[in-house]
């Protein structure tokens, strides 16, 4: 007699589309706030968007429940960071404990697709893209999700950024202006949601500067 | 992958549920949340209960609804007993609202799924504290969420599309009810599980009241359920 096999899968996607934009001294965080399950939306005011540190914040999507508790443990860890050492995780910090922390679930993983974002120690923006099992790189900008595939070549056309290609590698913060920056993920969301039924309803939009963090909604389609 | 599941041998662990509960509708309205689901318990598909209570008082502020297999509902309510005894026993005048429960049960089914031996539910949780209403689902992989109106299972086809055209802030009690009536006739007459014997609930600041059951009238003679192939050529 074979061994019986669960019928069920620990694991679900429900959806969304996250992106960072770094720029010379602010960094723009987006994501949708529609939460699905198959053809299902089970809500639509549903936030991806947490911010771990002073200057640092997480967006991510996949599996809800994995990015809770992804969420909850750097929480947890950041708080023992504070209380330990008596000051802020920076962001480049932050970034290599969600790697160590995504990579400690190697054979389980989070099934949670993430973007770091804040600014660096001297004030820069900077971006980390992440895949689920923890390898990371820090980027100019990034999107993660299931708009991604849409979202990403269009960020590459219009962010004006130097190309990752090139050697020596020249930081790929993008020249534009913050208010340019938020108005192309306006546009990348709206563009994101006439084609990919995941992503929709409205975009979270969160900015970080030098003073301070700033949020801003944007309705979208909700069809 | 498949080696992880070895934590708790086969024999021991959930693999497919036995005694069902179907659908839960649930809402906020002005006063607090109104709870809805019927009491049919099914052994696949024979009715073999009819008369299970999936709605229960949780503490002074929270109400919950489950749906999905009846013996694992039996044993949350056993984790959750506990947990309200705790928190009385401190006797420090503070009690425990529907976000921290709520926040309870999904550590809880998420912690079942990491074992892969879930607790094979989706819960409602609802309830009023200090003013504040909340009402949030959680399902048997720890999925979570809040929202103004939720429900489980077939509800989620058939009742969310009517919560989401005809529900509005600050609905009377009245329209709460008539609403949810709306919605779980729609699910009696679509979903096969589903049993003519509702019940409904409700928790505001004062406390959970649960109503007596009772039964929907239903209509079968619309001319479609008489002629049904009336315009349907070469059918019989």
């Amino acid at each position: 007699m074979t061994k019986q096999h669960a019928n069920w899968s620990p694991y679900d996607n429900n959806g969304g589309s996250c992106v960072a934009i770094a720029g010379a001294d602010y960094c723009v965080i987006a994501a949708d706030t529609r939460m699905s399950t198959g053809y299902n939306i089970l809500t639509r005011e549903y936030s991806k968007i947490s911010q771990l540190a002073e200057k640092c914040v997480m967006a991510s999507s996949g599996f809800q429940a994995d990015v809770k508790a992804l969420q909850k443990v750097l929480s947890a860890r950041h708080l023992i960071y504070q209380h330990q050492h008596n000051k802020q995780m920076s962001c480049p910090a932050m970034a290599q404990l969600l790697s160590n922390t995504l990579y400690y679930k190697r054979f389980f993983p989070y099934y949670s697709f993430n973007v770091l974002g804040g600014l660096d120690n001297e004030g820069k923006g900077c971006v980390f893209t992440y895949d689920a099992v923890g390898s990371y790189e820090r980027v100019g900008y990034s999107s993660q999700g299931s708009g991604s595939t849409l979202i990403t070549p269009f960020l590459d056309n219009q962010l004006k950024s130097p190309s990752p290609l090139l050697y020596p590698p020249v930081d790929a913060v993008t020249p534009l202006a913050e208010a340019e920056a938020v108005e192309l993920v306006k546009t990348v969301f709206a563009s994101a949601t006439e084609r990919d039924i995941y992503t929709g309803d409205k975009v979270e939009i969160v900015i970080l500067n030098a003073s301070g963090i700033h949020r801003e909604y944007m309705d979208l389609r909700k069809d | 992958m498949a080696s992880n599941s070895d934590s708790v041998s086969d024999t021991q662990r959930t693999l497919y549920p036995y005694v069902t509960g179907t659908s839960v509708v649930a809402l906020k309205y002005k006063n607090g949340i109104l709870m809805a689901a019927d009491m049919g318990g099914s052994y696949g598909s024979t009715l073999r209960y009819k008369s299970i209570d999936r709605l229960k008082p949780i503490g002074k502020h929270s109400l919950l609804g489950a749906s999905g297999e009846i013996s694992d509902f039996q044993e949350i309510l056993r984790y959750l007993d506990e947990l309200i005894l705790y928190d009385n026993m401190w006797d420090d005048g503070n009690s425990l609202g529907p976000k921290e429960v709520h926040n309870y049960l999904t550590r809880v089914m998420y912690n079942r799924r990491n074992k892969f031996n879930p607790l094979w539910n989706a819960l409602v949780l609802g309830g009023v504290k200090n003013g504040q209403k909340y009402l949030g689902m959680v399902n048997m992989i720890g999925i979570n969420f809040e929202d103004n109106h939720v429900a489980t299972g077939l509800g989620n086809h058939l009742a969310r599309p009517i919560l989401r055209d005809e529900w509005h802030e600050n609905l009377t009690f009245e329209e709460g009810v008539k609403l949810l009536e709306k919605c779980m006739r729609v699910l009696l007459y679509r979903d096969r599980s589903a049993v003519n014997k509702i019940q409904i609930s409700k928790i505001t600041e004062e406390g959970a009241t649960l109503f007596p059951p009772f039964s929907l009238k239903t209509y079968w003679e619309f001319s479609a359920f008489k002629n049904p192939t009336v315009g349907a050529e070469g059918s019989w």
